[in-house]
């Protein structure tokens, strides 16, 4: 089925299914500053940073309640069916994702607060390697998640998909990298368990780009990928 | 500033959808393009089917080529814009358009075994068999009980009187009218509300056993709470008969049917399960109709 760039006659149901969607381009814009922000914040060693995407997770828990409430109202207003109802359900479960992707972000600043603050323990730049790898591969899938959502485009959708066992792969080799340097020195445990929550957040911001990517081809085709092998 | 503001700036801000300039299509292209029904048009067991069936009035094709499966004991929905030739279809299953002297039908369309054009059939039994229900309820200027009788009585489906009651009886309490009417029999049929002069309609039609029950649009004239009764009422009457149902309520025939038949410009456009065609239509016809983008 082809998506819709034509108007309905109720211009007014247009303006509310456009303010959907640019609810959802704010939020993923915010979820994506917020995981760049806490990559910079590993990096660079900024504390400073890293505060500010604690407080800023405030925003996206607000635009969630309120997209959700829009969906709400939507759907009692207006009914929507196919297409439209299939865009919104898209974007009722893709807001959930992306607050989930927030709170993700926070955990990996919150790990930047840890490792360089005032109790810190001896950072393994080597290790660190493995966070900026792995957080340069969980922002790319989220920005081309992002960027089909706003297209609505399927082919890219499927793209990532495709490709999310790319970082899945990753995530296992530094997880092996990590018991490895548990075992060389025991001393070293405290560093590694950070190590291990920052890439697990990285993971699970991957998991939840390609769910926003399943959302665009239910959207778009109709059809639910969600469960099967790519 | 950061990757906000560039990521708004790159993909956001997108413009408002316009409408397009649709460009006029003549009825010939949109006939060699729309030719074809999408959707199986058939159905296991059917109660009735259609095989190509045309209707004119003098020289206005109305109805172009439609053939359709009616299943037995489903709820079939037929929803389309005005004048698209809904009501037209579903007064040739039971031959109403015979009632119209410029009114020409060709093609097959067969109850049962038996083709319902056929010059040897009776039309007075088929109108029994195939009963209607009509957009505003019209009880006749009888009492609530002799509107009910009278189609039992004339078709000698009763041979007492305590016969006919027990079919007068039977046929109100499934048009759930029983327990509102019972202390008022004798009562005009048109003293009543419009919902239950509706459901008194529905009633005389399954007095005399039909097999398939026509509704075109049976609720436009009701309040929602009369909609809603009528609804149930549809629900409960699946069990013992076949029903189609002409709506302009897309919530209606989505809440009602278990299949949906979309009507555009006397074509059958598409026609599929109910769930499918409100949340993934195949044709773009379909969606731009459901969805408000046309009417």
């Amino acid at each position: 089925m082809t998506i819709q760039n034509e108007g309905h006659i109720v211009k007014r149901f247009d303006g509310e299914l456009n303010q959907l969607h640019y609810r959802i381009v704010e939020m993923g814009g915010l979820a994506l500053t917020q995981l760049k922000d806490a990559l910079l914040a590993v990096k660079n060693k900024d504390l400073a940073l890293a505060r500010k995407i604690s407080q800023r997770e405030n925003e996206l828990d607000h635009l969630e309640v309120e997209t959700d409430a829009d969906i709400v109202e939507l759907i009692a207003r207006r009914c929507p069916v196919g297409g439209d109802l299939r865009m919104v359900m898209a974007v009722s479960k893709g807001v959930t994702d992306l607050e989930r992707i927030g709170d993700e972000a926070v955990k990996v600043a919150n790990i930047a607060l840890q490792i360089y603050g005032n109790d810190a323990c001896d950072p393994n730049d080597h290790l660190l390697r493995d966070v900026h790898v792995m957080g340069q591969m969980a922002s790319s899938a989220l920005e081309k998640a992002l960027e089909a959502f706003d297209r609505s485009n399927d082919e890219m959708a499927r793209d990532i998909i495709t490709h999310h066992h790319e970082l899945e792969d990753e995530f296992e080799a530094s997880l092996r990298r990590l018991i490895t340097y548990i075992m060389e020195d025991s001393r070293n445990i405290g560093f590694a368990i950070n190590m291990v929550l920052a890439i697990k957040a990285l993971e699970r911001i991957g998991a939840h780009a390609q769910n926003l990517a399943e959302y665009v081809i239910f959207q778009v085709k109709g059809k639910d990928v969600r469960h099967q092998n790519p | 500033m950061n990757s906000l503001m560039e990521f708004k700036t790159s993909v956001s801000h997108r413009e408002p959808p316009r409408m397009k300039n649709r460009e006029k299509t003549s009825e010939a292209s949109f006939n060699r393009e729309y030719a074809k029904t999408v959707g199986d048009i058939t159905s296991p067991n059917p109660r009735i089917e259609c095989r190509d069936v045309n209707v004119y009035y003098g020289d206005k094709h109305a109805i172009q080529d439609v053939s359709l499966d009616i299943g037995r004991n489903e709820v079939i929905a037929l929803i389309g814009p005005s004048g698209c030739g809904k009501s037209t279809f579903i007064r040739c299953l039971n031959r109403m358009n015979d009632t119209i002297p410029a009114c020409r039908v060709t093609g097959q369309i067969v109850l049962d075994g038996q083709d319902i054009y056929d010059g040897s059939l009776d039309v007075v039994p088929l109108r029994a068999q195939v009963g209607m229900v009509f957009q505003k309820p019209n009880p006749f200027p009888k009492t609530i009980f002799e509107n009910v009788a009278y189609g039992p009585r004339i078709h000698g489906l009763a041979s007492s009187k305590a016969e006919l009651e027990e079919v007068v009886e039977t046929s109100l309490r499934r048009a759930g009218l029983w327990d509102e009417v019972k202390d008022y029999m004798h009562h005009p049929g048109t003293s009543l509300s419009g919902g239950q002069q509706q459901r008194l309609c529905i009633a005389r039609t399954i007095a005399v056993n039909p097999e398939v029950i026509l509704m075109d649009e049976p609720c436009s004239a009701l309040d929602p709470i009369a909609t809603a009764k009528i609804e149930q009422l549809i629900d409960e009457l699946r069990a013992h008969y076949t029903i189609a149902i002409v709506t302009h309520s897309m919530q209606q025939a989505a809440r009602v049917s278990q299949r949906t038949a979309y009507f555009h410009l006397g074509r059958l456009i598409e026609v599929g399960e109910t769930a499918q065609i409100f949340t993934n239509p195949r044709h773009q016809l379909t969606e731009d109709y459901i969805t408000g983008r046309f009417g």
